[in-house]
């Protein structure tokens, strides 16, 4: 009994240490700043002087219901491999005065479809704003990151952006990050670190929000009641 | 030392340790992107076509960070542009909108970094998304995501805790009709403080 008090004293006095340690005051919080916030070495990164750009923003946050309603493909693969970034202009180069978004392709080897039917049965891309080039990173943490090998189950939908591409074959993550999920240290479940997915029961989750929705649509706006509705805010 | 003693001292300092870092995280919940901008106060640009009621969105959203303790750190400029260009490096921090697509971020800050400190951030707004002003549920409030966006701007990157980071400012989703990003908390004030407080 005494050891399991001393324990839990030793625990709660050293919480407290860590929390007035790194708590309050402006000096200590500049000090834990330098140890875990600021990382010199990445935040001055520049590749031979050049900027750097740091893509950030807010998210719509998505339920698992919104995923698998609003997705045009859901399949499970494995990432192939990741294409050289390139800007989302002619020629793919970046351009003066206009609007230059760095993208990058993730190839993946579809393993399973789940739902709709993509536009090759064996292998798709799929397109991320962020990557590197000689001159320029573009760091944006709403997208995931991925590696080659790494097996993913993917929420995907068509872009409608204004940096869309007609004339290629690709998709985006409905959501961004939300739309990856990745395979956890458990066998067969996969994350997308909100929502947690098991393979066997995929199948039953995508037909269960299905009937929901067909029974008690959520209530969303139209594209054109979108654009109306926006008028009166931003102009035409 | 014996046996038995030795093990006390482990499982004393395994604690302990893990004790202090516990107490580490929970202090310790705001994040940078960039060390601040040099000299401030910041004048955000508005586009011209922006309604009255969005640029007084706009205008609030700079005051919230202006009174969280720093001193004066940004406005909105009296000068207006007529850019959708986005990003565009200019020197000018731009506020502008597009139909970005419905898979992309709500709004958007792009931070153009050189030696660590932000030269200029633009401002992005995805109209392919509903907004408004008064708080609907069927809409993403135009004032709490632009306090959100301000943040950035100054410097500070998400927060992504889905348990202790969900009521601040800072917290990367947002969901419509949601307004409590736009009051700050004190991990976002204390943020703001570590980089700006002289
Ligand atoms: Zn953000």
């Amino acid at each position: 009994m005494k050891k399991i008090i001393s324990v839990v004293l030793i625990f709660c006095i050293s919480v407290l240490g860590g929390f007035f340690c790194f708590s309050n005051s402006n000096e200590t919080a500049k000090l834990g700043a330098g140890i875990e916030i600021f990382n010199p070495q990445t935040t001055n990164t520049s590749v031979d002087g050049a900027t750097k750009m740091v893509v950030s923003g807010s998210i719509p946050a998505l339920t698992l219901r919104d995923l698998v309603c609003d997705s045009t493909i859901i399949i499970k693969g494995k990432v192939n491999k990741l294409l050289p970034s390139r800007w989302s202009n002619e020629g793919y180069k970046k351009g003066k005065d206009i609007r230059n978004v760095l993208q990058t392709d993730i190839i993946i080897d579809i393993e399973k479809v789940y739902k709709g039917t993509p536009y090759d049965s064996k292998q798709i891309a799929v397109r991320i704003d962020k990557g590197q080039t000689d001159d320029m990173i573009v760091e944006s943490d709403g997208y995931p990151d991925f590696t080659s090998g790494e097996d993913v189950i993917l929420f995907l939908a068509i872009d409608d952006g204004d940096a869309a591409n007609a004339n290629e074959n690709y998709y985006v993550l409905k959501g961004m990050a939300q739309g990856k999920f990745s395979l956890t240290q458990t066998n067969n479940i996969y994350t997308n670190n909100k929502e947690e997915i098991e393979v066997e029961k995929i199948n039953h989750i995508i037909k269960e929000n299905l009937e929901l929705e067909k029974a008690n649509p959520r209530e969303k706006m139209t594209k054109e009641e979108i654009k109306k509705n926006n008028e009166k805010y931003f102009g035409k | 030392m014996n046996k038995n003693n030795f093990g006390k001292i482990a499982v004393f300092l395994t604690v302990a340790i893990l004790g202090f870092f516990i107490g580490k995280e929970i202090a310790f919940a705001y994040s940078t992107i960039h060390n601040g901008y040099q000299s401030t106060p910041i004048y955000v640009e508005c586009y011209l076509n922006f309604e009255a009621d969005t640029k007084t969105a706009i205008s609030n959203a700079c005051t919230e960070w202006n009174n969280a303790g720093a001193g004066n750190l940004v406005y909105k400029s009296g000068t207006e542009h007529s850019m959708t260009i986005y990003p565009i490096q200019n020197t000018e921090n731009h506020i502008t909108k597009g139909s970005r697509g419905t898979d992309k971020y709500l709004m958007q800050a792009t931070n153009f970094i050189v030696n660590g400190y932000s030269t200029e951030t633009d401002i992005d707004i995805n109209v392919s998304h509903p907004f408004g002003t008064a708080g609907s549920q069927l809409v993403f409030d135009i004032q709490n995501c632009m306090t959100h966006e301000i943040g950035h701007l100054l410097g500070l990157a998400d927060l992504r805790n889905t348990i202790l980071d969900t009521n601040k400012t800072m917290y990367f989703e947002c969901t419509k009709g949601e307004t409590k990003k736009r009051t700050l908390e004190q991990d976002d004030k204390d943020g703001i403080l570590s980089l700006y407080k002289k």
